[in-house]
């Protein structure tokens, strides 16, 4: 299950309902992450099914504009990425990370291809980690790891 | 009255007479029998007088007066299978058995014969492969066969350190919160089994994806 995927339906789906344009950028995602179809129809279905039935249409899908600005920043991250996600890593093991927690965080790494560098965080105590403060585009990670509450 | 009292009746009749029985002693009435045979015939037998002779002796109960010719002459202990090597009776000839091959006797001394042979070869001995190496000695020295020791628990070790480390992994997760010290103690077993960061990240994934 995609955590990353499932962040980008919920923008999407934001107001209500969902533009063309952010069909096509869902597309676009979806290949960036690399998902099959498959495993897109598993999150997706998940989210028609949980999400859709509660939401309330407040716009005309105006959701895509936020969609398309987290996935820009997230791209930006680059060779911030790594780090980021080894630090993440560090504090969620710190804190105490669930079997759960684990695979959604080496999941997530996995798609934007650091997932080594994450698990060095969790599972290398002697590998030096530098504690940073995440970007706020990596706040769906820090969700599913534990480290920041839903609410937040 | 009393019941064992004989009354007048009972004494007047004889019971042997009633019954038609003789009175005559059989040895009497034997021998009378015998000459009465004989006057039939005509012709005397000594062996019957003999004979007559041994059963009055019998009756007499002079059986330990009895010699051995007169007793071989009733019953021949050959006949009887009384003799003195009744004791020498094969078991196994008269149950139809084969005999053992084996001479225990003979093995037994042979025995014997190969233990005092050891023992008095032992001076001719000069090989190590008899020597007797206690717990903390070497066969060749003063050596410590700690390092051996330790060479075979690392053998063991190695024989399967993959399906061990799994093991380990597997309760790491039984309470479904991974901590600091676990993920410590996970990375020492890594070093001693000798097992990379990938190959840890491959079992990972085995035990969370079964």
């Amino acid at each position: 299950m995609s955590i990353l995927f499932q962040h980008a339906l919920d923008l999407a789906w934001s107001d209500g309902r969902l533009s063309k344009r952010g069909a096509i950028l869902l597309e676009n995602f979806q290949e960036i992450l690399e998902l099959s179809d498959s495993q897109r129809s598993v999150v997706e279905e998940k989210h028609h099914l949980q999400v859709i039935p509660h939401l309330i249409p407040r716009g005309f899908g105006s959701g895509a504009s936020t969609l398309d600005q987290w996935m820009t920043s997230l791209m930006d991250l680059d060779d911030e990425l790594p780090r980021y996600l080894v630090s993440m890593g560090r504090q969620s093991l710190e804190t105490g990370i669930s079997k759960q927690a684990w695979i959604e965080g080496f999941a997530a790494a996995e798609r934007m291809k650091c997932e080594f560098e994450f698990a060095r965080g969790v599972w290398e105590p002697e590998f030096e980690v530098e504690i940073l403060v995440w970007p706020e585009v990596l706040d769906p990670v820090a969700k599913s790891l534990g480290l920041l509450l839903e609410e937040e | 009255m009393f019941i064992d009292e004989p009354t007048e009746d009972e004494d007047d009749i004889d019971p042997f007479e009633a019954l038609n029985v003789s009175t005559t002693a059989p040895a009497a009435r034997g021998a009378s029998l015998l000459d009465a045979f004989a006057e039939d015939d005509g012709v005397e037998d000594e062996s019957s007088e003999e004979e007559g002779e041994v059963i009055a002796t019998l009756e007499m109960g002079g059986m330990m007066e009895m010699n051995e010719e007169i007793v071989e002459s009733v019953i021949p202990l050959g006949e009887a299978g009384v003799n003195e090597e009744e004791e020498d009776v094969d078991p196994f000839e008269e149950l139809g058995a084969t005999r053992p091959s084996v001479n225990i006797v003979e093995s037994t001394n042979t025995n014997v014969d190969d233990a005092l042979a050891a023992f008095m070869d032992e001076d001719e001995y000069q090989g190590p492969e008899n020597t007797i190496v206690f717990e903390g000695e070497s066969a060749t020295g003063d050596e410590p066969v700690e390092q051996e020791e330790i060479q075979v628990e690392t053998e063991k070790a190695r024989a399967q350190p993959e399906e061990l480390y799994q093991f380990l992994l597997e309760g790491v997760w039984v309470d479904d919160v991974l901590d600091p010290a676990e993920v410590a103690l996970m990375a020492r077993k890594r070093r001693d089994l000798g097992i990379s960061f990938e190959t840890h990240l491959k079992i990972l994934k085995q035990i969370l994806h079964d």
